[in-house]
């Protein structure tokens, strides 16, 4: 009894401490810069929450914003995911109740950490379900600073994912809890918190064909029983009914081709319901006989059904995103607009590595010990595994999903890995205390790892001691301990990547940069926002500011401007008629900027500091997609040189030279590099002469980042190109 | 739009001597000063109309046209074609800058022209015709008692613009017109809404070069201007509304071609310059509108935006400067428009005539298109001889609210009545359950 | 076709199941849980009917037919739910007792009529 209460007290200890790491070691980038909102759709998400918190529910379910896709507008409370500004907006709520003023910034910049170690604990608890609570520990603390789930979660990267991994971990936790148990208050809490994950999250989608993928798998291996029942159709129904409430789903589950399987296991779970009972009530043979037509009966109409909803085209066709699942190069052909953006790309292996590290090779070993007895939880686990990692390996962003099964398996390889080889029996204590003692004094995060140690020994010595002791000669012993010790080492390495990845790769806001100059002292380059200060002191308010999407969340929520597309790309064509402005010589430019009442356009350049994702750079994708919609206008081969090269400067096609894009990039760089000067960003010469007839330059930040330029207004004597008098 | 309106009813009231909304410090440039007799008829003309008129040399040093930004004159009467320059530091920027500033201009050309006074009225899109030209008419000239000359070069020009606006005198009473003109013709260099011809040539009009003072040459001039494409009188109006005028020659301006033609029936040169300038001046043809008043029809209140389908009332005041007074402008080509990258709705707007209120309300109930956006309400005006006018409000229209779609339909009772049965049949269940001994063993 | 006989021997041996099938059920199943199947069958029922009408109607107002259907699938389900978990042949002993399972049954359904009312209007 002492015994268990004080491993019991020693779980909790070490949870806690995995808690604080996880959220301690996301805090670099607040450290190194400030509390602040990074990158782009977190900015989004702040503006909205901010609109939560000042005007109510109901005014922000309502919500149209005019100041956004101008002249389009957006639904937002209709086009969003509400569930981070509602979770953050009920925090902020209830810390202002209880006497806690915090700004509505922190707690958005703070929530990431925060429910990163609740996703820690729910990894404990998913493991634990499965395997046991010492795999569990292991697991937690992978989960807590693997830098696959890190990268999403780093104080101020306030997105969406920051809360629907640790939904997504805890929705599969009462999942199998349910199917354990067969009750059905787990399978309603599953709904529940399936219905939070679909306010949260587009990935929504993974947990609805994951289950179904379970509750299918084990009908095919004939491991059918009430449970699976009892879980499943709960949950389906009630899951379902709540997801249509959020506008942003609406009806999909009953039309969308994603959310078929779902539908269709239910109803194959209804027959085997039916075939079952029926099966309790009469003998085997009549039985059989009765069975056999009614399946097939079933199975003819449902293709039926099936076959007339899709030829009437009543299922809606798998959307591009899904597509480019399954096939990747689908998106390049077909939807550039989603292949443009980095994070949909195919991962490479390096990106792997870097993410999960030592995950990588533990991960196949707990796969190997899951296989060893076959439970439905475990089974749910090797899908869970399998689908992940083909997800991962298409899309760089689907390495979040990947990363939580990834820190289970290799929480249940290295515990069952150090159950094999740290059982010294009676000598195994004094060993195991020595190499416990050397990295103590190594950093805390090391600590923890220790701890887990101390615990798998000792739930293993107060297991193992009933056991009959076998001989256990010194050789074999050498080698249990020099396998723990590199076992242990290697722990200890993957805890220093992290925490190196985590400083070094994920923890810049990408609104501040930073760079070292020859010294290696650290220049932080705000140059974002020294030009959305500029624009909101020295612009009208209902000015419209045109620029590529990538920069509309930010211009609306920093320098609170109008714009005109933004990083909801919802609507192609508009985002098409940018990318043709951008690519148009001036004449023809200006005459659509003007119909679209643009105030100032925005083009950001890094050939002055090397900066590599500037606009020129991601100019041919926008090419692409205007060429999606703008055929006879944009074609991409014009903007290659002679020799069928991406150039820039003087020996550029003549359409990349007088496209507005070009110009607007590299209007006056001469004078300031020097005719001869390089763009550092691409190793190219700078064009010598660049002339600007349309547009005036109105700010250009301290280096050269982001250019401000603004459409001449038109000539009173009616000239063109207007000239200023 | 309002302040606009303000300042000039502040300028209306402040200059009421001047007839002029704009101002009434004429500067008149002339080769010297002391030919300004010639002009008296005119000048006296413009006098009578509470214009102060500064005669200045062309070559006068002392001439400055604005400073600090600030026009010193409002209007110049350029009538002086051989100046090669004017004052020591007036350019053309400084021209189009007093544009710009909203200065009237009336230019006289001839056909000895300086290269900067060719130069000024290209900047407008005007093309004279190369110097020693001159225009002839075989049939409709005149013979000047003075001049011994030959060559039929003073042409009587009926062909007038019969826009209201411009020449209300002309279009009101249908009068004869005889203008008595000599000098040289023009052409427009591109096709531009904002030059307007006034006074251009018959069939038998042609602009041919002169040899000598009375004898023409025989070499045709390289464009051939003739008929009706020869101008020799046009306006131009700037996007800022100023308003240049001009005259192929200055002798119709002199008293001696003004004394030609002095029966009252006939539309003749004095007739004409008064209706010129005085438009050129901003005595006539000028629009003045108030904001736009744009109000939900059900409750007459305006909202930041208004939701689809809504019905609004949409209404503007517009009154038009004529002859020194504000009347009420009348109009059926009113046209809004409600835009959101393609027009969904346009429409002419109506009025009631106000009687003697000094506008007219242009007003139309519209029903708002069933799509959500940001809307540009627009009205573009834009007709000869009367300045540009450009409402534009840009208003956001909204979806309906979550609780404004019809509830409670009745197609839909079925399925209310199915959902309540359910949960009676639950309740009762658990009664059964909770109550009945066979289920609660 | 080859064997006429045989399919005509299935169809007795079929309507022969079905009788023995219905024999069984009136003679073996507690009264409990015979008002549930009542209960069950009329959500079938009312589901059917739901969908005929919209069928027959249009999907106008969809979200109350959502509503509507759903609600009848989610209480037949969650009613089969409770006759499968307070059925005596399946009780064992590690199962839950009746009285747990019936609080849950209760509690599902208040979260299942709460979403139902929401989505109707």
């Amino acid at each position: 009894m002492e015994e268990s209460k004080k491993l019991y007290l020693l779980k909790i200890t070490i949870l806690l401490l995995i808690s604080v790491t996880a959220i301690s070691s996301r805090l670099f980038s607040v450290l190194r810069y400030e509390s602040i909102i990074h990158e782009f759709d977190p900015w989004f998400n702040y503006r909205t929450t901010q609109y939560l918190v000042n005007n109510g529910f109901y005014e922000f379910w309502n919500w149209f914003d005019s100041k956004s896709w101008y002249p389009l507008g957006r639904v937002v409370g209709g086009t969003l995911f509400p569930g981070i500004m509602v979770t953050s907006a009920t925090i902020y709520k209830i810390l202002d109740k209880i006497g806690l003023h915090v700004d509505i910034r922190d707690v958005c910049v703070f929530l990431a950490p925060v429910f990163s170690s609740l996703t820690a604990i729910a990894t404990y608890l998913i493991t634990n379900e499965v395997q046991d609570s010492i795999a569990g520990l292991f697991a937690a603390a992978f989960m807590g600073v693997a830098p696959g789930y890190i990268s999403r979660s780093v104080a101020g990267s306030y997105d969406n994912e920051g809360i629907a991994i640790f939904l997504l971990v805890f929705t599969f936790y009462l999942w199998l809890k349910s199917v354990r148990t067969g009750s059905m208050f787990y399978s309603c809490m599953t709904a529940l918190f399936y219905f939070y994950m679909v306010s949260a999250w587009g990935g929504y989608v993974f947990i609805i064909n994951m289950i179904p993928l379970h509750v299918f798998t084990l009908l095919l291996m004939g491991r059918y029983n009430n449970d699976i029942y009892v879980s499943y159709s709960t949950f389906y129904v009630i899951g379902t009914l709540a997801s249509m409430q959020i506008p942003f789903v609406g009806f999909q589950p009953t039309f969308t081709s994603e959310h078929m399987a779902s539908l269709g296991t239910f109803g194959l779970l209804q027959i085997f319901a039916f075939a079952n009972y029926l099966n309790s009530m009469i003998p085997q043979q009549h039985f059989r006989n009765i069975f056999r037509t009614f399946l097939m009966a079933i199975i003819a109409a449902m293709f039926m059904v099936l076959f007339y909803l899709t030829s009437t085209k009543k299922i809606a066709p798998w959307t591009g995103r899904f597509y480019s699942l399954w096939d990747t190069g689908y998106a390049k052909i077909h939807v550039p607009i989603i292949a443009s953006v980095s994070e949909h790309q195919p991962t490479a292996w390096s990106q792997f590595f870097m993410d999960l590290n030592i995950l990588m090779w533990l991960f196949p070993v707990g796969l190997y010990f899951i296989f060893q007895k076959l439970t439905d939880s475990q089974i749910f686990l090797i899908l869970y595994a399998v689908l992940g990692s083909y997800f991962a390996g298409v899309m760089v962003r689907l390495i979040l999903t990947l990363t939580p099964i990834v820190c289970i398996l290799s929480g249940i390889g290295a515990s069952e890995f150090y159950k094999v080889f740290l059982n010294f029996k009676e000598s195994a204590p004094k060993d195991s205390d020595e190499s416990n003692k050397k990295p103590n004094t190594e950093p805390q995060q090391q600590k923890k790892e220790l701890k887990k140690k101390v615990s798998a020994q000792n739930i293993k010595s107060s297991k193992k001691s009933t056991k009959p002791n076998s001989p256990f000669d010194p050789f074999t012993k050498s080698i249990h301990l020099f396998v723990v010790s590199v076992v242990t080492l290697m722990l200890i390495m993957f805890q220093i990547h992290s925490t190196w990845v985590t400083s070094n790769a994920y923890s810049s806001p990408s609104v501040v940069l930073a760079s070292y100059d020859q010294k290696g002292n650290k220049i932080i380059i705000d140059d974002f926002r020294e030009a959305y200060n500029w624009l909101t002191h020295n612009t009208k308010e209902d000015s419209k500011i045109m620029s590529w999407w990538d920069y509309g969340y930010q211009l609306a929520g920093l320098a609170n401007r109008t714009t005109l597309v933004d990083n909801n790309t919802w609507n192609n064509t508009h985002i098409a008629t940018m990318a043709k402005i951008f690519a148009a010589d001036e004449e023809t430019g200006y005459e659509i900027v003007n119909t679209l009442d643009v105030d100032y356009l925005l083009v950001v350049y890094g050939g002055i500091l090397g900066y590599s994702g500037d606009d020129i750079n991601k100019f041919l994708w926008m090419i692409r997609i205007g060429q999606g919609v703008y055929p006879n206008d944009l074609r991409e081969e014009k903007f290659y040189d002679s020799n069928g090269n991406y150039n820039i400067g003087d020996n550029a096609s003549p359409a990349m030279r007088s496209s507005i894009m070009h110009k607007l990039t590299y209007y006056r760089v001469s004078d300031f590099v020097g005719v001869d000067g390089m763009d550092r960003a691409r190793q190219q010469k700078v064009p010598s002469k660049v002339t600007l007839d349309y547009f005036e330059e109105v700010f250009t930040s301290s280096n050269w980042m982001v250019r401000l330029y603004k459409p001449k207004s038109p000539d009173i004597l009616g000239r063109s190109p207007p000239k200023s008098i | 739009m309002l302040n606009f309106l303000l300042a000039l009813f502040i300028a209306f009231f402040s200059f009421s001597s001047a007839q002029s909304l704009t101002g009434s410090r004429i500067l008149a440039l002339l080769p010297e000063t002391k030919i300004q007799t010639q002009y008296s008829t005119f000048f006296e003309q413009l006098k009578e109309r509470n214009y102060s008129v500064a005669i200045k040399a062309g070559s006068d040093k002392s001439i400055e046209l604005g400073k600090l930004g600030e026009n010193l004159y409002d209007h110049i009467l350029f009538l002086c074609p051989k100046c090669t320059k004017y004052g020591k530091n007036i350019n053309l920027p400084s021209i189009l800058k007093f544009v710009k500033n909203g200065g009237n201009i009336l230019f006289a050309a001839d056909s000895e022209m300086s290269q900067f006074n060719y130069d000024l009225a290209s900047e407008f899109g005007v093309v004279f015709e190369t110097k020693e030209s001159a225009v002839i008419d075989h049939t409709h000239y005149y013979n000047v008692p003075t001049s011994n000359s030959t060559i039929k070069d003073t042409v009587i020009a009926r062909n007038l613009n019969f826009n209201k606006h411009i020449l209300p005198h002309y279009t009101d009473n249908k009068s004869q017109p005889e203008i008595f003109f000599k000098g040289i013709a023009h052409q427009f260099n591109k096709n531009s809404y904002m030059n307007l011809s006034i006074l251009s040539g018959s069939l038998t009009t042609a602009s041919v070069f002169k040899a000598s003072k009375d004898k023409l040459s025989v070499i045709p001039p390289s464009s051939q201007l003739s008929g009706y494409n020869l101008n020799l009188v046009s306006v131009f109006q700037t996007l800022n509304n100023a308003r240049i005028a001009f005259i192929g020659g200055t002798e119709m301006l002199k008293d001696i071609y003004i004394d030609i033609q002095k029966s009252d029936n006939i539309y003749g040169n004095s007739k004409f310059l008064k209706d010129l300038s005085m438009w050129t001046f901003h005595e006539s043809g000028v629009l003045s509108h108030s904001s736009p008043l744009i109000y939900k029809t059900l409750d007459k209140i305006s909202y930041e935006s208004y939701q689809i389908k809504d019905s609004i009332t949409y209404q503007v005041n517009i009154s038009e400067y004529n002859q020194g007074k504000w009347t009420s402008f009348a109009a059926n080509d009113v046209q809004l428009e409600i835009r959101m990258l393609d027009p969904y709705i346009r429409t002419t707007l109506d009025y009631t005539p106000s009687g003697d209120l000094e506008f007219n309300t242009f007003k139309k109930v519209i029903t708002l298109p069933d799509k959500y956006g940001v809307f540009k309400f627009q009205i573009i005006y834009n007709r000869p001889g009367l300045t540009w006018v450009t409402i534009t409000d840009t208003i956001p229209i909204l979806p309906l609210r979550h609780n404004q779609f019809p509830r409670f339909l009745s197609q839909a009772y079925p399925y209310y009545t199915s959902s309540f049965v359910l949960l009676g049949g639950f309740v009762i269940l658990s009664a059964l359950w909770i109550f009945s001994p066979t289920f609660n063993k | 076709m080859a064997s006429s006989k045989s399919s005509s021997e299935k169809n007795t041996s079929i309507s022969h199941s079905f009788m023995e099938i219905s024999q069984n059920y009136i003679q073996l199943t507690p009264l409990h849980l015979k008002v549930m199947d009542s209960y069950m069958i009329l959500c079938v029922a009312l589901g059917v009917i739901q969908m005929l009408y919209c069928i027959l109607v249009g999907t106008y107002p969809y979200n109350a037919f959502l509503a509507g259907f759903g609600s009848a699938v989610a209480s037949f389900c969650l009613t089969a739910n409770l006759r499968i978990k307070s059925n005596p042949i399946n009780q064992h002993p590690g199962s839950q007792s009746p009285k747990a399972v019936f609080a849950e049954y209760v509690f599902c359904n208040f979260v299942l009529h709460f979403i139902v009312m929401n989505f109707l209007g």
